[in-house]
């Protein structure tokens, strides 16, 4: 598998493409290792990771489900509007292999996603409708403590292939975002970890307010559709998503420019 | 486990049938469940903390105290709590003595050694804060968060449902409503220009007007079939 991917890479001779690949991997662990700046800020976070994950690894899409800590499961980040809804409607639904993966700790893998019709019936059929038939859910745990799944999502189904160089190097991606997460620099590392799951949950809903005011200030924008606007301004301007969704909500972004920008 | 604590909690609670009783029982159930001695609601307004708001409950003394110690102050955990929209746990004041310069030292000496808050609110709907204290060090248990968590959820659902006296009391899950009413109540409140809390209030008064579900609703708005004037 990684050698599929490694070719996938255009950048002249296979030997050049392979050592900018790695390149791109030690970034991206240097990256998500990164956690003990001040202002650090689990949303901006997450969507780095996700899009490390479509980066370097030979998947179209990735998610990530967080635990809100009180028996409930909710979608933090994804690398897609066609990944967030499905993403979301597993949170909402409460089933398919995500939330099976934070449930249980461990990895929940179907390669076909039309095989196991009957044992997820509607996260099959949603996942259908977003154009997915493929998913590897991987735990986000320390030990004991299971913070979330990380998904990665294919278009096609990958057939016969539940352990692969890309799965692999997925968990290790998720494992050292989570160990990040939890090993703060702080005396009480649960008291951290709560406040920024659920710094990150509410941003969440922020972040779905901020969608719509967006949309309707358009007035022709769906949610998504404002939402790509939103996040390609964030990027563009280098501002945190979570931080321009609340100045959005607080009425003190410059809402045209936002829904006027434009990803290519 | 955690679903079936949240029944366990409703079920507590589901003998008081108006706001006040319940915000009582909320902090009367943080004292017995969550090992703290005392537990405390308080409403605040606007985007700063001391726009306005008021201490609708305490259960003890100590937390009257504390309570005018954050006001008088105006930087306490509390107070972040409900700005930064994350709680705020603080299991030993005194190995927190910078944070908040005017409030620890005082919390400490009314006789306050742990404070935990917590904000109620529904992202941008920012009603106020659970505060709970204790008067020995220590952090809240996994299982005493999770029941924290809970007891915050429902104390938003009561204080939403009081201040804009929609429907009756039901602990619905507004803290678990779904993407596309957080979506659509960004709609609105765009739309007709009223608060996110306003916005909110109007999508669930027009669900229960109509017999619909809030999700319903929510699609109508954001499909653009449906457009809540500020008359409604």
């Amino acid at each position: 598998m990684l050698s599929d991917t490694v070719r996938s890479v255009d950048a002249g001779s296979e030997g050049g493409a392979a050592a900018l690949r790695d390149q791109r991997i030690g970034q991206a662990f240097v990256n998500l290792a990164d956690t003990m700046v001040a202002d650090f800020d689990l949303t901006e976070f997450l969507h780095m990771l996700v899009d490390h994950c479509v980066d370097l690894l030979d998947v179209d899409a990735a998610g990530v489900l967080l635990s809100d800590q009180r028996g409930g499961i909710r979608m933090a980040a994804a690398s897609s509007e066609k990944s967030e809804l499905l993403e979301m409607f597993a949170a909402e639904t409460d089933g398919g292999p995500c939330v099976e993966c934070v449930r249980t700790g461990e990895a929940v893998v179907s390669t076909d996603l039309s095989a196991d019709t009957d044992r997820w019936p509607r996260y099959v059929a949603a996942a259908e409708i977003c154009g997915f038939r493929a998913v590897h859910a991987l735990p986000m745990r320390l030990r004991r403590d299971v913070i979330g799944a990380l998904s990665l999502l294919n278009a096609d189904a990958d057939g016969v292939r539940p352990v692969s160089s890309q799965s692999q190097l997925g968990q290790a991606l998720a494992d050292v975002a989570t160990i990040g997460i939890l090993q703060q620099r702080t005396i009480d590392h649960a008291t951290i970890v709560t406040e920024q799951l659920q710094t990150a949950l509410n941003s969440r809903v922020i972040i779905e307010q901020a969608k719509g005011m967006l949309a309707a200030h358009s007035g022709t924008l769906t949610p998504e559709e404002a939402f790509t606007a939103l996040r390609g301004y964030a990027r563009t301007h280098h501002h945190r998503l979570s931080d321009l969704a609340r100045q959005v909500i607080d009425g003190i972004a410059d809402v045209d420019a936002i829904t006027a920008h434009r990803t290519h | 486990m955690s679903a079936d604590r949240r029944k366990h909690l409703q079920t507590l609670l589901a003998e008081h049938d108006n706001a006040a009783d319940l915000l009582r029982g909320i902090c009367e159930l943080c004292v017995m469940e969550l090992a703290v001695s005392g537990a405390r609601v308080r409403v605040l307004g606007g985007t700063n903390a001391d726009g306005g708001g008021a201490l609708v409950y305490s259960s003890d003394e100590l937390g009257t105290r504390l309570d005018d110690l954050a006001i008088t102050a105006g930087s306490a955990p509390c107070i972040d709590a409900y700005e930064f929209g994350r709680p705020v746990l603080i299991p030993n004041l005194t190995a927190d003595g910078v944070r908040w310069p005017g409030f620890t030292a005082d919390a400490i000496t009314a006789g306050a050694a742990a404070v935990f808050s917590f904000p109620l609110q529904v992202g941008g709907v920012r009603l106020g804060v659970l505060e709970m204290h204790r008067l020995s060090a220590g952090s809240l248990t996994p299982a005493q968060l999770t029941d924290a968590l809970l007891l915050a959820d429902a104390a938003t659902e009561t204080i939403f449902d009081d201040v804009h006296a929609v429907a009756p009391l039901t602990l619905s899950g507004l803290v678990d409503i779904q993407a596309e009413v957080h979506q659509a109540t960004g709609m609105v409140a765009a739309d007709i220009r009223v608060s996110l809390a306003d916005a909110l209030l109007r999508i669930r008064g027009h669900a229960f007007a109509h017999h619909m579900t809030l999700a319903e609703v929510a699609k109508d708005i954001i499909e653009r079939r449906l457009r809540l004037d500020s008359g409604e």
